[in-house]
């Protein structure tokens, strides 16, 4: 149940999964055959037995408590992995405006000197820790999307964040914009393995409204991982105790606990132990490991934060860039080289930040900003258009020139197989932001961006990140 | 008026004291109408009890702010769980938590969060306005929403704009010009670094190019004059007085319907959605909203008959609210402890937390606590299952060594009772399986759906003795035990 409009408590719920979303689990539908051999054929199945009922067999024929009705990766299939920056990402520090002398009044000390830059041209510099972000450009594979937003901009976090989840502007979201692509993708069959949020909570950007994605821990799952007899019949009956109940709430949290056990027992062999101890960095790895196993993900998600800085920027902002920087660079270190060429990366935030700082060495909420879409399959090069700061004071805020609902557009046809009008119910208009089809250049080639290390961890990274007090 | 009867009274005290303790269900159900009931729970003028006390840190040192943190939330969990003779003030408080919400990573002292949430526990049933009022400038929240960072030279929005979107008014309501007027009026507040002192900047000793930090301009603030002479520290509390007064909602507010309307109708309208969802479930009914909406508007905001006439409401107990409810992970945690009878910092894994979607003190953002659906996923169910695991290892480290038993809130079961009696080779357990599950949910003063009981023996049945222990940890995983 919704409220009349999108009032804040809605548009809270909105960025989770409204309850509305629960009803319309669909049943288990068979393995694909394709994506059956390949888990038997990857050494999976024995790992997957778990009792009577429930065995890897029952669930490929659709007598299990879920299914993977999408199977396998196809030959042409690309893979999307998106990045959410929460909190309103300051977008004239992350790609500089280096040759604008508005820039530099208004960012005042805020504003980062071009010669520290990594400049892409006369007029553009990188964030100084977009390192890697840097070699994709060098090598003609990132795209910088600039001017990003919406009409009548809504300066709410939750407001703006629910509008880009969503993929509209106005009227009340029931469902978010890679949800419905979804949807479309597994025509309302159930699948774990086919859109993943690597956190503890589902976003709505990845609920649709016939299915939704599966969330993921960013660590190797431990309970249903283990073969024992022991476990075994503590994972059986858990599985049992799911269907005990007839409330709402009670199948709810069964039927969790079962997709628990059902993910676990896939991923778990896949992921080690030991992860990297900045989370987005061992988040990127655990995905980078999912598409490793093949496991058919086709869209991979994570946010994080916080970007909202008000005050104290300096010992933000760059800590965030830090964070992106390292958990590219590790993705890339772990990811399977043969999978680069179905991989692609793209960034979305609620809103961008105000060009006039303040002098608590902060920003305010802004309106757009700039976003990264990268990847060996990219066409790189600047799109869309830079706002201008000229005339802006304390609380002017940038026009935006790039729908968001374009940006997504463009995504879902050039790299995701197409769609665009289903999913945001209007035309779009595409940018053009792809250079091949996924899988293109060389099919399961060996394909790496460049002056990445194949070795883990070789680059030595260890950000300086105020870590909260870990409890 | 509910039905006073057994369902009702367990209902409503899962709802607002965490658990149904049944020595609570036996002396509410001992009391004459619905109304005692609910009045007992909230501890109104007969039943007053004093403030809740206040946790004393036992690490002192100057680099022990992060196991003070620790302290504090085991504290609460403790508070909630077993030591609070009043469950109501713990969970209003962790309701008011979640709404006018700190971070203690940001606020970066254990000492400045416990004020907070004292605050809180004290005054959580108080005067809303007072309270309000009290939180705006105690240093937790001028660190967290950087309300120490807002100059008359370089205003800064952050406090400002939540105060009306997420604390009071709800977004929609106000305009731009409005979050404007208010950010001007909350200029001049700091603190201390060190020492997290209250600071007004314009108390500083100054010299001739010292700027003034207070903006004293004169704002219209939906549709009031504020900011207008007077003590100019006192001027942010005005944007309170405004809104839950004779503020006004302007013609150019997004919400077109509220346009015109008294800003303390749209305030009290939008806190009684947050409390129902927060309580019942995610689907306010319009008449209850109505009622709580005029019930804290006539007590000029005061908490207690504004909580009350919620719970006195019979949609209160309509059967999509009796299983309306996730329990989130703090609550489920409050159960945990209770039902095993264990103390926080014993047995609550902190770091696992923040895998369930809820870390206390550490709210995700400023919007707070979340429900339902948040909690429900793949992954935080694998947090709650590694919890559960844990749990049922701490209350099973008696039970392989000489001690031989498990601690239950009520009893204990030994290891005599659940393997073997008697000496080798003689292994006869006492009980049979059905003994088992009911002894142990009776022990743990959890009740058991009847198929889960089923089903729990039946795992029993194929377990075998030796792993009857494993029982503890099924319970804590059964869905039952997942809903409020």
């Amino acid at each position: 149940m919704l409220d009349n409009d999108i009032s804040t408590a809605s548009a809270l719920n909105h960025l989770s999964v409204p309850e509305a979303a629960f009803a319309t689990g669909a049943d288990a539908h068979a393995l694909d055959r394709r994506r059956f051999l390949q888990l038997v054929g990857m050494g999976l199945g024995a790992g997957l037995v778990a009792g009577p009922g429930s065995s890897l067999l029952d669930t490929a024929f659709g007598n299990g408590d879920t299914s993977r009705a999408a199977g396998p990766i196809g030959a042409g299939d690309g893979i999307l992995i998106v990045l959410g920056m929460f909190g309103g990402n300051d977008g004239l520090n992350t790609v500089v405006p280096i040759s604008d002398g508005e820039y530099y009044a208004q960012h005042g000390s805020l504003a980062i000197p071009a010669g520290q830059t990594l400049p892409i041209n006369r007029s553009t510099g990188l964030h100084p820790e977009l390192t890697v972000l840097k070699e994709f450009w060098d090598n003609d594979q990132l795209a910088i999307v600039e001017g990003i937003g919406y009409p009548d901009p809504d300066l709410s976090h939750f407001n703006s964040m629910a509008k880009w989840m969503a993929g509209q502007t106005s009227g009340i979201p029931t469902s978010g914009w890679l949800g419905r692509w979804l949807d479309g993708y597994l025509s309302g069959s159930k699948d774990l393995f086919a859109a993943a949020e690597v956190g503890h909570s589902l976003p709505l950007h990845m609920l649709g409204e016939s299915s939704r994605a599966t969330a993921i821990p960013a660590s190797r799952p431990s309970f249903g991982a283990r073969s024992e007899e022991r476990y075994q019949r503590q994972y059986q009956t858990v599985r049992n105790l799911s269907a005990s109940s007839t409330d709402f709430w009670n199948r709810q949290i069964g039927q969790a606990f079962v997709d628990q056990l059902e993910v676990a027992s896939e991923i778990a062999p896949a992921i080690p132990e030991e992860l990297p101890s900045v989370d987005l960095v061992a988040r990127l790895e655990v995905q980078a490991r999912l598409i490793n196993a093949n496991l058919g993900f086709r869209v991979l998600s994570a946010g994080w934060g916080d970007f909202d800085s008000h005050a104290g920027q300096p010992d933000q902002h760059p800590l965030r860039m830090q964070e992106l920087n390292a958990a590219i660079r590790r993705f890339y270190e772990v990811l399977d080289p043969a999978w680069a060429t179905r991989v692609t990366f793209m960034t979305f935030s609620e809103f961008g930040r105000t060009s006039q700082a303040n002098d608590g060495a902060g920003t305010d909420h802004g309106t757009t900003a700039p976003h990264f879409v990268f990847g060996s399959n990219v066409q790189g090069g600047l799109y869309g258009e830079r706002p201008t700061l000229a005339g802006l004071g304390r609380w002017g805020r940038m026009a935006h020139h790039v729908d968001f609902r374009d940006y997504y557009g463009s995504v879902i046809d050039g790299w995701l197989g197409g769609g665009s009008s289903e999913v945001l119910n209007r035309s779009i208009e595409d940018l053009g932001l792809f250079a091949s089809a996924p899988g293109g250049t060389a099919p399961n080639g060996p394909t790496r961006p460049p002056g990445v290390s194949l070795v883990a961890g070789s680059n030595g990274y260890r950000p300086a990140v105020r870590l909260r007090a870990e409890s | 008026m509910p039905v006073k009867k057994e369902r009702n009274v367990r209902h409503l005290l899962r709802r607002t004291e965490f658990i149904d303790r049944q020595s609570r269900v036996d002396e509410l159900m001992g009391l004459t109408t619905f109304a005692d009931i609910v009045d007992n729970i909230l501890g109104t003028a007969a039943h007053r009890l004093p403030a809740p006390p206040s946790v004393v840190f036992q690490n002192t040192g100057e680099d022990d702010n992060w196991r003070r943190g620790q302290e504090l939330a085991h504290f609460w969990f403790d508070r909630m769980a077993n030591d609070s003779p009043r469950p109501m003030q713990e969970k209003m408080a962790l309701f008011w938590h979640g709404h006018l919400v700190s971070e203690i990573g940001k606020v970066g002292s254990a000492e400045l969060m416990r004020e907070q949430i004292d605050l809180y526990r004290r005054d959580g049933l108080d005067n809303f306005r007072d309270m309000v009022t009290e939180m705006s400038t105690q240093v937790a929240m001028l660190r967290y929403l950087d309300n120490n960072r807002n100059e008359a030279d370089s205003p800064n929005q952050n406090f400002a704009r939540e105060l009306m979107e997420l604390f009071l008014l709800e977004v929609g309501n106000y305009t731009e010009a409005d979050v404007e007027a208010a950010t001007a009026a909350w200029t001049g507040h700091s603190d201390n670094w060190q020492t997290g002192e209250y600071v007004w900047l314009d108390d500083l000793p100054k010299e001739r190019w010292t700027p003034i930090f207070h903006d004293s301009s004169v704002k219209q603030f939906l549709g009031q004059t504020i900011n207008n002479g007077g003590d100019p520290r006192r001027h942010g509390d005005e944007t309170i007085e405004v809104i839950l007064g004779n503020g006004v909602v302007p013609s150019g507010a997004d919400k077109v319907h509220n346009r015109g309307r008294p800003t303390r109708l749209v305030a009290a309208e939008f806190l009684s959605r947050k409390l129902w969802v927060d309580f019942a479930n995610q689907a306010p009914p319009a008449a209850v909203i109505d009622a709580m909406r005029d019930a804290f508007v006539a007590a000029d905001f005061d908490i207690l008959p504004w909580v009350r006439t919620m719970l006195l409401r019979d949609e209160f107990y309509a059967e999509e609210v009796l299983t309306g409810l996730v329990r989130s992970p703090i609550d489920w945690i409050a159960s945990l402890l209770y039902a095993l009878d264990l103390r926080s910092k014993d047995a609550t894994p902190m770091w696992l937390m923040g895998n369930t979607g809820q870390l206390i003190l550490h709210p995700p953002n400023v919007s707070g606590w979340k429900i339902n659906g948040y909690y429900v996923n793949a992954s935080a169910m694998e947090a709650r299952a590694r919890i559960a695991q844990g749990f049922a290892w701490t209350a099973g480290r008696t039970y392989w060594d000489d001690s031989g038993y498990l601690q239950f809130r009520h009893g204990r079961l030994t290891r005599d009772e659940l393997i073997a009696a008697g000496p080798w080779p003689d292994y006869i357990p006492t009980m049979s399986d059905e003994e088992v599950v009911d002894n142990m949910s009776d022990l743990m003063e959890v009740t058991l759906a009847a198929p889960t009981r089923e089903r729990l023996i039946d795992h029993l049945a194929a377990a075998g003795r030796w792993e009857r222990s494993d029982l503890v940890f099924l319970i804590l995983l059964a869905p039952e035990l997942h809903v409020a």
